[in-house]
């Protein structure tokens, strides 16, 4: 246990302490802390175990680029896996638990795989656990390696959404995000300024530095008052910019209550921003690289900038006594904040061969500075002991008999650092290799969007702010506000100097077994699986983050690509520059599903459409299912009927006497125009042009394709009027199909089209007394048989109120569609059950009306057709060869395969084995003769027991059915075989007489 | 999310557009003056460019009208923006 | 009279059809009249009998709104207008204007109850809106006077800036009434909780 409380100083409140729990034991951290440095403070060094050796792990940094310490936090509904100890704030009561140690973090079990480690290269799963399958092995595997747990009970979070459009979006409120945010919003333009910390300043707030002539904090300070008062800026906080997306589309998550005690929470937790931006200035920072030496991964090791972070901003420090591993000067500010707060600095080793003006300096204040040195080893296994130094030769191979032991509690890294770059390259930015930085910057972006800062490559402050003032007011004056430039700000202390790359401590001169030296933390790649991957001929960077899983953790490789790349320098002997990077995609950091489904989640996802009598639907014992996106009884049960019962029972109401359906849902489309008769015979198979006012004509459409797309009423309301009726579910695709044909195709048809489905209910009165039903109502339209007869439409009023009759049937019985004002129509509902009683009228559902229709061998297109059906196969042929126009789809009705003889063609099925059971929807039509496996004639398409009739009907698609009917078929089903006979479609009333009555 | 200009609403959102695929395809017929290879390519071939699309869209959740963008299939840049019956602007990259 | 009575689109499963807080108030205007003129030569909107009918002549430019003698005229698409107000205004202007259109290619459609009408206003509407729809409200891009059809969750949506309070007029089709108001009510809630 190294790490310790300051005694003062940091952001954190100490009058506001907090207590947590972590593995069931009770801490005290204080608002302002993180998980990890409230941990640190009160010395838990070892936080989890890695997830293939399960190799005891403490914090490596202090923000995002953290790989090690992954949390689940609390429990239940409220349970998050996953989370980076460094990314949560300190809240009151928070429960934490490390992801991957069973039983325990200090006594885990599966550490014994770290014994084995030279068994577990790279791949090893995969090479090892191949026989007889992968799948076999790995549940247990998972079981071993996984992360955390996925929450059992459900989300019981509200997760928000905003659109935004802004002029100039700043992605980071550090230095130069502030700066730039500050000369983008004088000139007036809509800004955004957004920072996944709570606070603002960036490294300035573990910093000692002096902004011109104050404190860093106070031009923070004053920065943030100026651009909260800005009108049009907007500051969020807790925000983090996870994804740039295109044209200038930036996906951010604020965490609205993830700070609060759970108790303290309430609205929505996170919200998903979806921001347009016009400019996009990212100034992201630059993470830290660690050194790869051996045992680079014990509790203790960290990121000399995270040290320095916990120490000054959090009053936590990593040790007492720390030393320090350097390659560029950056750490000698690490090391220097470290020292003012009191921790005893025992050595810095120093790659460099030279003292840089930094290394003097702090060499001359008295601490013991090798230099042309590096660390070799760390002593220790759950905590650091003592640190190994060697010197290093010009070739960068540690020298053997140079060793220096220095005990120490806490050891600090600094390989350089690596601009986040992240957000610019999902952009499309290119990046180039920065051989000063020895990092990955940026190069050219065809979007809007600019890197400044460090996030630019510029180490400098004072540079950087410069640059971020220039393009915070450039970035305005894209978007047309006259932004002045802006005096930026000077910031003292430089702290970068020149850098010695050792992407890999070389201890292969060196005696002993060191043991591996990690690349990537949180995946467990050692730069030795990276060289087994390059031994095996896997030589393009994207190759070997698969190959090896480099950077394919949750943190995506932040601390570990870069010294992979590196390390694949050397092994393959080309340049970094040339090696390349991997993609980087978003999210920068992982984001809850949650934030991005929304609102959209149980009834509002695809919500279903309710019909005009739904409310008397349900009072009436309606079963309602989705049908094509509507909520539609399928039947309605009286006293515990089944689905069967029922619809027997509403369907010989039908066929005896009078049942009364909502067909609201049917798809209505006006048509009008000079043309229209012309538009509308082109759309359908049927020939149209013959159809007269007053009159309806059924009719199917396809597809280009030729395939049956949908079938409907068109009813002509008079000349060059037309309402085109689709089925419920295609009303929108169809209105969709008009108006690109008459748009892109045909622009010179002069034709209106306008869908009108949900301003009219439709209420279908069927069965033999339906016109007596009708008549009890005061209705303008003639309904006498010879007036109105069937196939006819009418225009008039019913009870004062406007309506449209069209006489169509589904049933085969006579049959109203009664079309009224949407607003009437649950009361019009409801007048016709009050005056259909004295005729024992019954509400029939959805799945009674596919039972009549089914006894009447009348086609549903979708489920007696698929995607392969043409018209000729559902007896459109002849319909077909007497038009001579042209029609959507006529030409693909004429290819090879459309001509075939042996298509498959729509029919009845009629049972010959005398049981009441209808046949199976999908059981295969067989030779009679035939023993399955073997090759299938058809299937069945509908199927149902015809109360009517007293036995199962059917109907189904058989190859050359038509000709074949009175044939006798087997009618397999998962090894049933039952016998039928083709027929004609259409049992009940095959001749139609009681259409026309 | 792409933004896409519709050239009556102006710049609005991707979710508002559905797009129609390949522009300027031109429909044979009549229907018995087609060869099968003619349907064919009118039906199933189409352009694969690596550079400008030409694509037709239509601003199904705004005004519904139709109307041709060219893309660059490398960037998503939206290059121009023009009407339905319209030839395409000279593009560098444009297949003619 | 007739013996059939009119319902409002949320007349059926919605308890409340009106939310307000100190920054947002959201209603249910019932029975607003709404009607369709789609015309296929534009010149048909110009014509000084259909200008004596409207009070005005219908706006040409795109998304835009303008007030008539008793009704609103909204574009909608290129030759095709929203008559929006009082319903017996949009009837009667929609039964002269079918007859006036009686022999040319046109559709003059009352469309009152195809659609669910609702009324946001106050300081919070506009982040209402944001959090449910793409368009960009901010007075600089939108004002009184405008209107747009976009997306509010997923179903389609005609949204018209009323005045600069700012109130909207929000329409989506009636089927989805209670999505909407699902939606609206609730992101309604969570301005007034964050």
């Amino acid at each position: 246990m190294s790490g310790f409380r300051l005694e003062k100083g940091g952001r954190i409140d100490r009058s506001r302490p907090l207590s947590f729990t972590f593995e069931g034991v009770s801490y005290e951290g204080y608002a302002g802390d993180t998980l990890g440095s409230a941990l640190m403070a009160n010395g838990v060094s070892m936080l989890g175990r890695s997830f293939k050796y399960h190799r005891p792990r403490g914090l490596l940094a202090a923000g995002l680029d953290e790989p090690n310490a992954i949390m689940q936090l609390e429990d239940g509904a409220q349970a998050r896996p996953n989370v980076k100890a460094t990314g949560v704030e300190l809240y009151d009561g928070l429960r934490a638990a490390p992801v991957n140690a069973w039983p325990s973090l200090s006594f885990d079990l599966l550490s014994v795989n770290s014994m084995f480690a030279r068994f577990i290269p790279a791949a090893f799963y995969y090479k090892t656990f191949m026989w007889p399958h992968w799948s076999l092995f790995e549940p247990a595997i998972r079981r071993a390696a996984g992360l955390g747990v996925s929450p059992e009970a459900s989300d019981e979070d509200i997760y928000d959404k905003r659109y935004a459009a802004c002029d100039v979006l700043v992605v980071g409120g550090g230095p130069a995000g502030l700066q730039a945010a500050q000369a983008a919003s004088r000139s007036g333009a809509r800004v955004m300024l957004v920072d996944h910390d709570a606070q603002w300043g960036g490294s300035l707030m573990a910093s000692n530095r002096h902004v011109g002539q104050d404190p860093a904090d106070d031009w923070i300070g004053r920065v943030v008052e100026e651009l909260r008062a800005a009108p049009e800026t907007q500051l969020l906080n807790r925000t983090l910019a996870f994804g740039f997306y295109d044209h200038g589309l930036v996906g951010l998550c604020e965490r609205l209550t993830d700070h609060l005690p759970l108790a303290e929470r309430s609205g929505p937790r996170l919200r998903f921003w979806k921001v347009r931006a016009k400019s996009v200035i990212l100034a992201t920072g630059a993470i830290e690289r660690p050194l790869v030496f051996p045992n680079n991964d014990r509790p203790g090791v960290m990121l000399a900038g995270a040290g320095a972070t916990y120490a000054a901003r959090y009053a936590a420090a990593p040790g007492r006594r720390a030393v320090f591993a350097v390659n560029n000067d950056s750490g000698y500010e690490s090391a220097a904040v470290l020292r003012r707060l009191g921790v005893d600095i025992a050595a810095i080793a120093d790659a460099r061969p030279g003292l840089s003006a930094k290394g003097a300096q702090m060499a001359a204040s008295g601490i013991n500075v090798f230099t042309a040195s590096t660390i070799t080893n760390v002593r220790g296994g759950k905590k650091v002991r003592a640190a190994e130094l060697h010197k290093l030769d010009d070739d960068g191979q540690a020298v053997k008999g140079s060793a220096a032991l220095v005990e120490c509690d806490t050891v600090l890294t600094s390989g350089g650092w690596s601009p986040v770059v992240h957000l610019y390259s999902q952009a499309g930015g290119k990046l180039r290799f920065d051989e000063q930085i020895q990092a990955f910057v940026p190069r050219e972006c065809g979007q809007h969007v600019l890197c400044v800062g460090a996030a630019g490559g510029e180490f400098s402050l004072t540079q950087g702010l410069a640059d971020a003032a220039r393009a915070g007011a450039a970035a305005a004056r894209d978007c047309g506000f006259d932004a002045a430039d802006i005096e930026p700000a000077t910031v003292d202390g430089e702290a970068f100097g020149n850098i010695r790359p050792i992407w890999q401590v070389d201890v292969s001169g060196l005696a002993g077994e060191r043991g591996k030296a990690w690349l990537d933390f949180q995946n467990d790649v050692t730069s030795d699986d990276v060289a087994l991957a390059i031994r095996e001929n896997f030589k393009s960077v994207e190759h070997v983050k698969r190959y090896t899983t480099l950077g394919m953790a949750s943190d995506q490789g932040k601390t570990s690509n870069v010294n992979g790349i590196g390390v694949m320098e050397g092994a393959l002997g080309k340049p970094m520059a040339q090696v390349g990077t991997t993609t980087f995609r978003p999210p920068y950091d992982p984001i809850e599903i949650g934030a991005f489904a929304g609102r959209r989640v149980g009834e509002n996802i695809a919500p279903l459409r309710p019909l005009a009598a739904e409310d008397a639907h349900e009072m009436l014992g309606a079963r309602f299912e989705d049908y094509g996106g509507w909520r539609r009884p399928a039947f309605y049960a009286q006293d515990g009927e089944d689905e069967h019962a029922a619809v027997r029972r509403e369907a010989l109401a039908v066929r005896d006497g009078v049942g009364l359906f909502e067909a609201s849902p049917l798809g209505k489309i006006e048509v009008a125009g000079a043309d229209a008769r012309e538009f509308l015979n082109r759309f359908y198979v049927n020939n149209m042009a013959t159809l007269k006012p007053q009159r309806c004509r059924y009719g199917v459409m396809l597809d280009e394709n030729g395939v049956v797309l949908d079938d409907g009423v068109l009813a002509c309301l008079g000349p060059n009027r037309y309402l085109a009726g689709t089925t419920s579910g295609h009303a929108a695709l169809i209105a969709d199909n008009m108006d690109e044909w008459l748009q892109c195709e045909w622009p010179d048809l002069d034709v209106v089209v306008q869908e009108v489905t949900t301003n009219w209910a439709v209420m279908n009165v069927n069965g033999p007394r339906a016109r007596d039903l009708l008549r009890k109502f005061d209705c303008s339209i003639d309904l006498a048989a010879e007036a109105f007869p069937h196939m006819h439409v009418r225009e008039g009023e019913i009870e004062g109120v406007a309506c449209r009759i069209q006489r169509v049937s589904f049933s085969g019985e006579l049959s109203y569609e009664v079309a009224v004002p949407w607003g009437f129509g649950a009361s019009f509902w409801a007048a016709l059950m009050d005056a259909g009683r004295e005729f024992g009228v019954s509400p029939f559902g959805v799945e009674t009306l596919m039972a009549l229709r089914v006894e009447k061998g009348f086609l549903h297109v979708g489920a007696d057709t698929d995607g392969m059906t043409l018209p000729q196969d559902i007896g459109f042929g002849g319909v077909i060869s007497r038009k001579a126009a042209d029609f959507i789809g006529r030409r693909s009705t004429m290819r090879p395969d459309s001509l075939r003889d042996d298509r498959r063609q729509f029919v009845g099925l009629e049972c010959l084995d005398g049981s009441a059971k209808p046949l199976t929807v999908g059981a295969h039509v067989l030779l009679p003769e035939s023993a399955p496996p073997a090759l299938t004639q058809g299937w069945v398409t509908s199927s149902v027991y015809s109360a009517a009739l007293g036995k199962p009907v059917a109907l189904g698609m058989v190859a050359n059915g038509r000709e074949r009917i009175g044939e006798e078929v087997k009618i397999w089903d998962r090894g049933v075989s039952r016998r039928a006979r083709i027929s004609a479609p259409g049992a009940y009333d095959p001749e139609g007489k009681r259409l026309h009555v | 999310m792409l933004q896409i200009s519709c050239p009556y609403c102006g710049a609005r959102a991707e979710i508002e557009f559905r797009c129609g695929g390949q522009a300027h395809l031109e429909r044979p017929g009549p229907h018995d003056q087609v060869s099968d290879r003619q349907w064919a390519e009118y039906l199933f071939y189409r352009d694969n460019p690596k550079g400008v699309s030409l694509e037709r869209w239509v601003h199904r959740f705004g005004c519904r009208q139709w109307f041709n963008v060219a893309r660059s299939t490398l960037t998503h840049e939206i290059l121009a923006v023009y009407g339905m019956g319209e030839q395409p602007p000279q593009l560098e990259g444009t297949k003619r | 009279m007739s013996k059939l009575e009119r319902m409002s689109p949320l007349g059926r499963g919605i308890s409340a059809t009106a939310y307000s807080s100190e920054f947002v108030s959201l209603r249910q205007q019932t029975f607003f009249g709404v009607a369709k003129v789609i015309v296929r030569k534009s010149d048909l909107l110009g014509s000084p009998e259909l200008e004596a009918l409207l009070g005005v002549r219908a706006p040409q430019m795109a998304n835009t709104v303008v007030q008539g003698s008793g009704v609103e005229i909204a574009w909608a698409a290129p030759n095709q207008w929203l008559l929006l107000g009082d319903e017996a205004e949009v009837a009667r202007i929609c039964a002269a204007a079918q007859t006036a259109f009686r022999d040319e290619t046109a559709l003059v459609l009352q469309l009152t109850h195809a659609y669910a009408v609702f009324q946001i206003e106050k300081t919070g509407a506009r982040d209402v809106l944001a959090s449910l729809c793409p368009l960009d409200l901010h007075p600089r891009a939108f004002a009184p006077g405008r209107c747009a059809q976009s997306l509010l969750g997923d179903a389609g949506v005609f949204i018209q800036q009323c005045n600069e309070a700012p109130s909207f007029r929000l329409m989506v089709d009636q089927t989805y009434a209670g999505y909407a108001w699902r939606l609206l009510s609730e992101a309604c809630k969570s301005l007034s909780s964050s």
